[in-house]
This record gives C-alpha cells, sequence and structure tokens, in this order.
C-alpha cells in the first residue's frame, strides 16, 4: 500500500518530488548541504530542511534504533493538507484552488495517508474530506467540460483550480463530448 | 481512447432492422452472417448498414422500428420526467440507430422527421442533466447507469472511471480494517 507508484509514471516522479519541511530529530554528519551549510558539517538536531516526499516520507517512518520511538526527521502536517485547507474543503469543494496547494493533490493526499497513522482522527477526517470533496467537485468538473462555451474562456477559472487529477478528466470528459459531436455533424452533411 | 463515437456507431449498424425491398437480390454469405435473399415487396429483417447501403441506392424502403415513434417517445419523455430518479427504457442504440435513420431515410421513418428529430433532442438532454446530477452521487464501487444507450456511456465512461479509481484508492484509508484485498 505504501508504493503505489508506477515506475515511469510522471505524475508519481512529480509527487516523489513535492518538498516537505521536516525536522531533524538526531544529528547526522555530513549532511549540512541539506540545510544550506557547508557538505562536510554535520546536519543538527533540530534543524529545519526541505526534503523531497520521497525521502521524507522514508525517514519519518523509520525509526532510529529498533527500540527506538525516535524516527530520523518529524513530519508535520504541509500546509496543502492543513486543517484550514480540509475546512474549506469541506465548506465549499469548489471555492478551493487545489492547484494552488499541490498540482498533484490527491496523490500527495494518498502518499500523506500511506505514511500517517491512520486511526489519528485528524488523518482520518483528511481522508475523508478529500474524497469527499472529490466527488462534489466531479459533477461541476463534468458540467464545465461538457458546455462548449464555458470550454473555450473559463471564465469562471475552474480550470486553473483543478489539479492534474482532474484537468486530465476535464479533457477526457470534453474530448468524448466533442467527439459524440463532431460524428453527428459528419452524420449530417453525408 | 478506446472507442469513438465512429466505432460506436458502427456496432450500432449490426443491428436488424426491416426492410421492403424493391428489388430482387441473392443471398449473399458472409464471413460474419449471410445476408437473406430479397424479393421486391417481401420484408426481410438486414443488418442497418446493408438497410443504408440500398437505401441510398433506392432500392428498398426501411420499416420504423416500434420506439421510434411520434406518441412513443413523447410517452418516455413523460416517463423522464416523471421519474427524477433512473432512466426510462430505450434500444443500447437508440442514438446512434435514431440518427442514422433521420439522416438517411427520414421520409420512411415518419411524416414529420422534425418532431422525431425535436423529441429525440429533448429526451437526450434530459437524459443527460440526469446523468450530471448522478455524478454526485458517485462513490468508489458503485453507479447506476441502467437503461443508459451506448453512446450516453460513451460521453460517460472515461471521466466516471477515473473518479471512481481515485476515489476507490481515497477511501481504502478510510475503511482499513475491511480492506483485505489489494487495488491493482
Amino acid at each position: 500500500m505504501t508504493s503505489t507508484g508506477n515506475y515511469y509514471d510522471i505524475d508519481d516522479i512529480l509527487t516523489d518530488g513535492i518538498k516537505l519541511p521536516c525536522t531533524f530529530e538526531i544529528t547526522v554528519p555530513g549532511l549540512g548541504f541539506l540545510a544550506g551549510h557547508n557538505a562536510n558539517d554535520a546536519i543538527k538536531e533540530g534543524t529545519e530542511a526541505e526534503l523531497p516526499l520521497w525521502l521524507a516520507s522514508t525517514l519519518s517512518v523509520s525509526q532510529i534504533t529498533a527500540d527506538s520511538d525516535k524516527t530520523f526527521v518529524s513530519l508535520p502536517i504541509p500546509t496543502a493538507l492543513s486543517q484550514v485547507v480540509m475546512n474549506a474543503l469541506e465548506g465549499d469543494p469548489m471555492s478551493v484552488n487545489l492547484r494552488d496547494q499541490s498540482t498533484h493533490f490527491y496523490r500527495f493526499v494518498e502518499r500523506w495517508l500511506s505514511i500517517s497513522d491512520l486511526s489519528d482522527e485528524m488523518t482520518l477526517r483528511m481522508a475523508q474530506v478529500t474524497s469527499a470533496a472529490l466527488q462534489q467537485r466531479a459533477t461541476s468538473i463534468f458540467n464545465h467540460a461538457q458546455n462548449p462555451n464555458t470550454a473555450v474562456w473559463d471564465e469562471s477559472g475552474i480550470i486553473s483550480n483543478l489539479d492534474e487529477l482532474e484537468l486530465g478528466l476535464y479533457k477526457i470528459a470534453q474530448t468524448a463530448t466533442i467527439n459524440v459531436r463532431k460524428w453527428v455533424s459528419s452524420k449530417k452533411t453525408t | 481512447m478506446e472507442h469513438s463515437a465512429a466505432t460506436v456507431s458502427y456496432l450500432a449498424e449490426e443491428q436488424l432492422v426491416s426492410i421492403v425491398p424493391r428489388q430482387s437480390m441473392d443471398s449473399i454469405t458472409l464471413i460474419g452472417r449471410s445476408m437473406p435473399a430479397l424479393r421486391p415487396l417481401v420484408r426481410q429483417e438486414v443488418p442497418l448498414w446493408l438497410a443504408l447501403l440500398l437505401k441510398r441506392h433506392g432500392k428498398c424502403s426501411i420499416v420504423a422500428p416500434a420506439w421510434l415513434d411520434i406518441e412513443n417517445l413523447k410517452h418516455i419523455y413523460e416517463q423522464e420526467q416523471a421519474n427524477r430518479n433512473r432512466f426510462s427504457e430505450l434500444p443500447e442504440h437508440w442514438i446512434e440507430t435514431s440518427e442514422l435513420l433521420l439522416n438517411e431515410a427520414a421520409d420512411d421513418i415518419s411524416s414529420e422527421p422534425h418532431t422525431i428529430r425535436a423529441l429525440l433532442q429533448d429526451l437526450k438532454e434530459i437524459r443527460q442533466s440526469k446523468a450530471r446530477e448522478g455524478m454526485g452521487q458517485l462513490t468508489s464501487s458503485y453507479i447506476q447507469l441502467d437503461n443508459l444507450g451506448r453512446m450516453e456511456i460513451h460521453e460517460l465512461r472515461g471521466f466516471m472511471t477515473g473518479i471512481m479509481r481515485q476515489l476507490h484508492k481515497l477511501d481504502s484509508f478510510i475503511e482499513q480494517p475491511t480492506s483485505d484485498y489489494e487495488d491493482d
């Protein structure tokens, strides 16, 4: 479950590259460059550094020693997945600009959930809110995709607030609609 | 994309329709099925593509399918309005068939092809708006699509399955204890 990934999936790779602010729980020699110091320096306990998701997720779940609760880094909930965003998504799903939060919002949520403690109420809520939000956003996105006029101008700004998954599906829905229309008109001329 | 509208329409042309031939034609054996011998004014069932081909050459007239009738379509439209939660029964290929027949054999179908066209358009629209409403009830595992035609499903499929796939992934975190199966 932890790896959702397909090695060649570009969206997966991009999700892996999302930078997360982490705090080192122990001092590690020779990693100073992560915090912008000299390469030979140690990175000190308590130092904050931005690590990509693939690295941060491993370090945040692996214990320093087998019998220790301590992990290499602690990983606070990132801004994109914060309570503020979840509250807004719960209130009016369409009002949130997901793209501003993350270009791969849903995958990000998924990856976050896969390294989180699911008995935690906040984590569970994140899964529920995100799932409900996608379900509701689907209706608006589909309506928008089927309407040929809004599709060109995006006056409502809907398209610029979709994450990559939604944008991809928007294109699929739009292509299918156009495809049917073209078929109808091709039959008319013959 | 696996299926285009043209493919869906191609599949529709395989279904049988009744024609009244104006000329004789010997039976033809094809790989899929054999075409029956035709005698003038003797009704025969042939695939829609052959019917349209003969019609184009003025060699037959096509008998309108029973459902493609003004009274029946009005009735179906009323049903659509009365039951907001379900789609009324129409043949699987209703959009493709009606489109093809009205374009190429309108004179055989009805004395008022425009009325039929308008009714079909109304039906399409009311059903589309229902499908959109239904989108709000999508879950990760279930969607009700009874009585939707191929062409209607064609418009929905890619989008719906994409949303459902993602919902499934997210929901698997919510229902942890019961998920003893792997996705993908």
